[in-house]
């Protein structure tokens, strides 16, 4: 699926975070992570997930095109590019 | 709630003179004589009773507080061997040029403040006797906690040891009292576009007169365009370049608007205080500044990250606020906050409405379970 990624600009010391904007949900995007710790949370005004596997986490708004990813310290480099490469080779229902 | 970054809203007069400044002729076009309306000596004027100043022309206008803190850190005259005295709480703005001086032999010394953020005034004493600095830098009220320090106080041990003082006036200017003549302040940095209410990319310096900075910028000034170097009166002398007179234009609005609408300090204290009380209650790890402080706070919700609690507050809430290190990493060990913090800033447009849902947003925050 074709994404538009952003860092997102924080004060946290060594901050790797990465905002994707997606064709499809969070609630949407649940599906295609098959193998994934998921977890949702539907006590706040809009409700959240997260999703993880091994060092990697993905979380947002279930409602919302925007997800976040914090890369780990380690080999964050690695994870970034095999997220990415996962996302545009994943089509798009 | 992120006033202390950038105050949103405005007065609306603000927006429509920089669209006015905008939309007619700039002002430099018919440079100066009685019909000329000089946006930047206006704001100048308008500034010194804010400051607690009489000469407004000590004034220089540039982009920013970091614009006027570069000025003054860079152009104070310091030599190798010599001493800066400074504290915690500092913004990046101070920290960073300072860090540039001591590798050029300029020594600094770096005091901690007290568990909210607040400079020690005895630890303040001992430091200026023992160091003997040159130079004192020292924030009026921290970005972080809020908690303002007593520069009467301060400024005067400054006296005392012979160190002139400048004055990050950032956090406070249009927020609470200024008198840096009263207190015998030397320089002073501060910035247009948060408590003042004007547009980002106005701020700038005062200088005490008799005092002389070394331009840290050099350029036209428009006049004397013989000389080689920069005039020698102040504002000319540090003004370099083509001022931002649009957002000036902005500035001067909001600079009218505060002086026909006084803020009503003890209201701000009061929503400030029932917003930390609140988050108390909920069992949020709250900084609560004993004494004056600006209506900023910091947070933490014990068992969620910063960064997580951050996400939900402003995704799922839309409460726009600030995490972090605030550009103020060498206080958080002394607040005990080394991770960073939660940050809401108040302004006098906050409402009581903003502020319950605030709690109810961190309440179900609490009550998660996450």
């Amino acid at each position: 699926m074709k994404y538009r990624c952003k860092k997102v600009e924080n004060c946290f010391a060594g901050a790797r975070t990465y905002e994707y904007e997606l064709p499809v949900t969070g609630q949407e995007l649940l599906a295609y992570l098959k193998g994934w710790d998921i977890r949702e949370n539907h006590k706040f005004r809009r409700p959240v997930f997260s999703a993880k596997q091994g060092a990697l986490e993905i979380k947002g708004i279930l409602a919302a095109c925007v997800i976040k990813v914090n890369y780990p310290a380690a080999g964050w480099e690695y994870e970034k590019e095999r997220l990415e490469r996962w996302l545009a080779e994943t089509e798009a229902q | 709630m992120n006033n202390a970054a950038t105050s949103w809203p405005k007065p609306p007069q603000v927006a429509e003179a920089v669209f006015e400044a905008l939309s007619t002729m700039p002002g430099e076009t018919n440079r100066g004589g009685v019909a000329d309306f000089d946006v930047f000596e206006e704001v100048r004027t308008e500034l010194a009773g804010l400051l607690g100043i009489d000469a407004p022309c000590q004034t220089a206008l540039g982009a920013n507080s970091t614009w006027g803190l570069n000025q003054a850190i860079f152009g104070y005259p310091l030599k190798p061997g010599d001493t800066v005295l400074t504290t915690h709480a500092e913004h990046n703005a101070v920290l960073r040029p300072l860090y540039m001086l001591e590798q050029k032999g300029i020594q600094v010394k770096r005091i901690s403040v007290d568990e909210t953020g607040r400079v020690r005034p005895e630890d303040w004493a001992e430091a200026v006797k023992i160091y003997r600095p040159k130079l004192c830098i020292l924030t009026h009220a921290s970005n972080v906690t809020g908690a303002v320090n007593d520069i009467s106080v301060l400024a005067e041990a400054a006296k005392e040891a012979g160190a002139d003082l400048l004055l990050d006036v950032s956090q406070t200017l249009g927020c609470i009292p200024v008198r840096l003549s009263e207190w015998k302040v030397d320089m002073a940095a501060f910035t247009g576009h948060k408590y003042l209410l004007g547009p980002q990319g106005t701020g700038g310096v005062y200088v005490r007169e008799g005092l002389h900075l070394h331009p840290h910028m050099v350029g036209g000034t428009g006049v004397k365009s013989d000389l080689k170097e920069m005039p020698e009166e102040m504002p000319l002398h540090l003004e370099a370049g083509t001022g931002n007179e649009p957002s000036y234009h902005g500035l001067l609005a909001a600079l009218r608007w505060i002086r026909q609408h006084p803020l009503d300090e003890k209201d701000l204290q009061e929503q400030t205080g029932r917003l930390s009380e609140g988050l108390l209650k909920l069992g949020c790890r709250v900084i609560v500044p004993d004494g004056p402080s600006t209506p900023v706070l910091s947070f933490t919700v014990p068992g969620i990250s910063i960064q997580d609690a951050a996400d939900i507050l402003t995704g799922s809430y839309d409460i726009i606020l600030r995490t972090g290190l605030h550009c103020a990493p060498d206080i958080m060990e002394d607040i005990g906050m080394q991770g960073g913090t939660i940050r809401l800033s108040l302004s006098r447009f906050t409402t009581e409405e903003e502020i319950e849902q605030v709690l109810l947003a961190v309440r179900d925050l609490v009550e998660s379970g996450l």
